[in-house]
């Protein structure tokens, strides 16, 4: 190994150090998601929400996976709150940090969010749309018939001296 | 909430809703000036043709909520819920065949409430009184609370700001010119609403990359494209009955079925649930686009103007601004007048001075339309819920009513008992169903538990109901 290889990790733990030093510990400050946050939704979408901190910047992720392999950014930027749709039947997972006011990503993750998704069953839907079908059917069918013998007795009517 | 920015600048907002809002007052007062009586007020003489018919028809269902409730449907529920608002249109285009029948029924009729009281009696018309009266109000505050938070987004003025003008200057115009200023201002807010969404879509198709659109929204959102979304299939129907009961039994329908021509009035209904059934469609799309167009969005209920402001800029934005003034405007008008004419007509009159002169009933009705419109305000300053709790609430009331309406139309033997059962248990069992299950089966177990009774009750009554009866002639105060 030559004397610059030895000495290129010394180096470049020098400039991180001095790096460090020069961001405040406070930049990014430890963030969760509330707990009021439901844990189960037949529906498939959520609002996330947490603390309120003016101008600063967070991440939020979404995971199918709960060590978030297949994890996907859902905001990068200010606010307080998150609505998320489309999400799949089973168990989808969140996460939260907050980024340093330079964009870095210094935060540390919040506890993980996880979210049941719960939809009706096939046998439910199917059974109530069958429901919706027969009423729909029944009613258009009461008031169209009832509205043509209306119309045939108005005609009748009208034509009698 | 994530931090939008309102892409007009508060004062543009404030300029729009002055110049809009004083041309539709100074409107209401000129078309005022034909209702010379109480029936020109209420039923704008009984002589509405079928132009003013479909256009006021269109307008009055084009609501704040189309414009943000569609978007939200389709952020929540992809495809199917876009389709799931549309069938709202249903509503309007069945209650054609509807309005031929009440006309004929009803020659001089005023209310729907008037309609339920003289055919089923009078519990079932107290039960009738207090299910509108709930659905009126939580139509109207969703509406003024939509208002609030669509011109918040768009243009920045606070909400209670936006909200409180938008009510002020619709009750203003309904107040002077009655059902006359309605139909005459819906005529124009229907065509600046429909010139507007036209202009909207072509933009919107214009700044959209379709293939990019659809590869991102089946990466990332599947299940909004997928064909057997649970609860978008089951909203389908829930819609449906919720459209189906708010028409049917409302008196914002009834009034304008007495107030157009006898022949007009099955033609311009079905004329305008067709011109309908395009704009939530349109409306969704942009909902649907906050995905692929990666626009975050903190509350579904601001998903329609703050997509649209990001895919239209400053100038498209001023179109949506208006847009939505004018249905906003066309839809609260028409709910006014309706309600505050059945709250006089049906518990004023009717139940509290019978022999009242028309004089006072005039100066009531501008009483009962500022009262309203004061009640409106106070409930929806607080910007409570979202916006489809507020309307689906009143689902399963409003779908218990639409068996006893059909049947009491055209069955002589469909009887008072067997219509307030069917409200009252479609009603209290749709309401289970909203808490224990979900709101988007609510309506349509309401509307069909309330089927199954009317349809017992016609094959089992041994009543043979006398149609003469319903040609009421008015007291001699109205």
């Amino acid at each position: 190994m030559g004397r610059a290889a030895r000495l290129a990790p010394a180096c470049l733990a020098l400039v991180s150090a001095a790096g460090i030093a020069a961001v405040p510990a406070t930049a990014a400050p430890d963030v969760e998601f509330h707990e009021s946050i439901p844990e189960t939704t037949r529906e498939g979408h959520v609002t996330l929400d947490w603390k309120h901190i003016e101008g600063q910047a967070f991440e939020v992720q979404k995971a199918t996976q709960a060590d978030f392999s297949d994890a996907r950014v859902l905001l990068r930027g200010r606010g307080h709150s998150l609505f998320v749709s489309g999400l799949e039947r089973g168990s989808n997972y969140f996460r939260i940090r907050a980024l340093d006011t330079r964009g870095g990503d210094q935060g540390s993750w919040s506890q993980t969010l996880e979210i049941q998704v719960d939809y009706p069953s096939r046998a439910e839907v199917i059974a109530l749309m069958a429901v919706g079908a027969a009423v729909f059917l029944i009613l258009v069918t009461a008031i169209v018939s009832s509205f043509l013998r209306d119309r045939r007795t108005e005609s009748t009517e009208s034509a009698a001296p | 909430m994530t931090e939008a920015v309102a892409v007009l600048d508060p004062w543009i907002g404030f300029l729009l809703l002055g110049i809009f809002g004083l041309a539709w007052v100074c409107l209401g007062v000129w078309w005022g000036r034909k209702a010379k009586d109480l029936e020109g007020f209420m039923l704008a003489g009984r002589n509405v043709g079928l132009a003013l018919g479909s256009a006021t028809a269109m307008a009055t269902w084009v609501t704040s909520n189309t414009v943000m409730l569609a978007p939200k449907f389709a952020l929540q529920m992809g495809i199917w819920g876009m389709l799931a608002y549309s069938t709202a249109s249903f509503g309007l285009a069945l209650f054609a065949p509807i309005a031929y029948r009440i006309r004929r029924l009803m020659p001089r009729g005023y209310t729907s409430g008037d309609f339920v009281r003289l055919r089923y009696g009078k519990l079932a018309w107290g039960l009738f009184l207090i299910i509108t009266f709930v659905y009126s109000m939580a139509w109207l505050v969703s509406m003024a609370m939509a208002g609030g938070k669509f011109l918040q987004a768009l243009s920045g003025i606070d909400y209670v700001w936006g909200m409180s003008i938008i009510l002020l200057v619709c009750v203003l115009y309904t107040l002077f010119g009655g059902l006359y200023a309605v139909i005459g201002t819906d005529f124009i807010q229907s065509m600046i609403i429909l010139a507007g969404v036209v202009f909207v879509g072509f933009v919107a198709l214009g700044s959209l990359d379709f293939d990019v659109f659809y590869d991102r929204l089946t990466a990332e959102q599947p299940t909004l494209l997928s064909i057997f979304m649970p609860v978008a299939l089951l909203s389908l129907f829930n819609n449906m009955f919720f459209g189906f009961g708010e028409v049917f039994h409302n008196n914002v329908w009834w009034s304008r079925a007495f107030a157009m021509r006898k022949e007009v009035a099955p033609k311009a209904f079905a004329l305008s649930g067709l011109f309908w059934f395009p704009i939530p469609i349109a409306a969704g799309f942009i909902g649907l686009s906050a995905g692929p167009l990666e626009i975050p969005i903190p509350d579904a209920d601001m998903v329609g103007p703050l997509v649209a402001s990001q895919l239209l800029g400053a100038a498209g934005s001023v179109v949506v601004f208006i847009v939505l003034f004018c249905s906003l405007a066309s839809s609260i008008d028409s709910l006014l007048a309706a309600t505050s004419d059945l709250f006089l007509e049906d518990v004023y009159r009717k139940m509290l001075r019978p022999s009242v002169s028309q004089e006072t009933l005039r100066r009531m009705s501008s009483y009962v339309i500022v009262g309203f419109g004061a009640v409106v305000w106070a409930i929806s300053y607080g910007n409570f819920g979202d916006l489809l709790q507020v309307l689906f609430l009143s689902g399963p009331l409003v779908g218990s009513t639409v068996w006893p309406i059909v049947g009491g139309l055209y069955w002589r033997r469909v009887n008072g008992p067997t219509a307030v059962a069917a409200m009252l248990l479609g009603s209290v069992i749709g309401l289970y169903v909203y808490f224990s299950y979900g709101w988007f089966v609510a309506s349509l177990v309401g509307t069909s538990v309330s089927m199954i009774i009317v349809l017992a009750g016609h094959v089992l009554s041994r009543s043979e109901y006398d149609w003469k009866t319903l040609d009421e002639i008015p007291a001699e105060g109205g």
